[in-house]
């Protein structure tokens, strides 16, 4: 066994995988179940997770990037000409350009809903209807880049898995 | 390309790569923060998130072991005969074994959550065993999440093997 290649793979494929799969599970299940939910219950739950959901995704999709860098320098040498001559080399730049996009709107996303939460947590008593609008606007943009940030992950994946087989 | 082995491999890898990371979230995030709410918001949470999670989650796992096995049939030069007779196939029936452990350990979970829901539903059930039902969940969730992660490694390095 290539033991320092197996070591690197799992390093990137654990935490990815990690990072893919609570994206989906937040922006598809998670969030739209809250949404029916709705106030004061799903305000409170969302102020309270959202520490430990911030450092499980950036954890993991730090792990996963920079993993993910070195193994393809370890299983591709010299790997810049790899990535723009091979069909495999366009599949794994397209793929990583797609995770750094999808990382980055997903970052987005969470400091959507950290404005809305901020917003929430000032009211004192019930909103007006300006604040209201503003929540539920906040709201609805950090759903939908969520959705974009786990579609544009979850393409990356599949980028990626394919690489081999072109 | 072999366009039925690529689709089984999309459909595996975003399928298990879903069962992982909601088996992750929710054992490390979700629960913990559910219990730290209060006794009502936790009833009230439960019963819009725990039926909706039980069905994505064993969903999400039933694909990934049916697409699993395609996938070893549909692999040039693998074969289920291999399962336990080679390298790889160790690491593979591994793999399986503990995904299998993973679904079932879910599906008691599943169980304990139930019966936390319908019993703050009810408000008739002791706290000593809303307590208990809540232990087991977390075990459980702990249980499951840390199998389904071990599962996806050994499955992961069995090329290597």
């Amino acid at each position: 066994m290539d033991a320092e290649i197996a070591i690197l793979r799992l390093l990137h494929i654990v935490p990815g995988v990690v990072l893919v799969g609570s994206a989906i599970f937040l922006a598809w299940v998670l969030q739209p179940a809250l949404k029916v939910t709705g106030p004061p219950h799903a305000g409170a739950l969302m102020s309270n997770m959202v520490k430990p959901m911030v450092i499980l995704l950036h954890s993991s999709a730090s792990l996963t990037i920079i993993f993910g860098v070195i193994m393809a320098f370890r299983v591709r040498d010299p790997l810049f000409d790899f990535l723009w001559s091979t069909n495999w080399g366009t599949m794994i730049w397209v793929g990583a350009l797609l995770a750094v996009l999808g990382y980055a709107v997903g970052t987005t996303g969470g400091f959507t809903s950290k404005k809305m939460m901020d917003l929430g947590a000032s009211l004192q008593g019930p909103p007006t209807p300006e604040q209201g609008a503003e929540i539920a606007r906040l709201q609805a943009r950090a759903m939908l880049l969520t959705k974009i940030a786990s579609v544009l992950v979850t393409i990356a994946v599949i980028t990626m898995a394919l690489a081999q087989h072109v | 390309m072999d366009i039925p082995l690529v689709i089984t491999r999309i459909i595996h890898v975003l399928s298990g790569a879903f069962w992982v990371g909601a088996a992750i979230y929710l054992a490390l995030i979700l629960e913990p923060r559910v219990r730290s709410i209060g006794p009502q918001l936790e009833g009230q949470l439960l019963n819009h998130t725990s039926k909706l999670n039980s069905a994505w989650i064993t969903g999400a796992a039933v694909v990934t072991m049916l697409s699993g096995f395609a996938l070893i049939s549909l692999t040039p030069g693998r074969n289920m005969s291999q399962l336990g007779s080679s390298a790889w196939g160790n690491m593979i029936l591994a793999g399986l074994i503990l995904s299998l452990a993973a679904f079932f350990i879910s599906g008691g979970a599943g169980a304990f959550s139930a019966k936390l829901r319908r019993g703050l539903d009810a408000g008739n059930v002791s706290s000593d065993d809303l307590d208990r039902y809540r232990r087991n969940l977390s075990l459980l969730s702990y249980l499951n999440a840390v199998i389904v992660t071990v599962a996806v490694a050994t499955m992961a390095a069995a090329r290597f093997a």
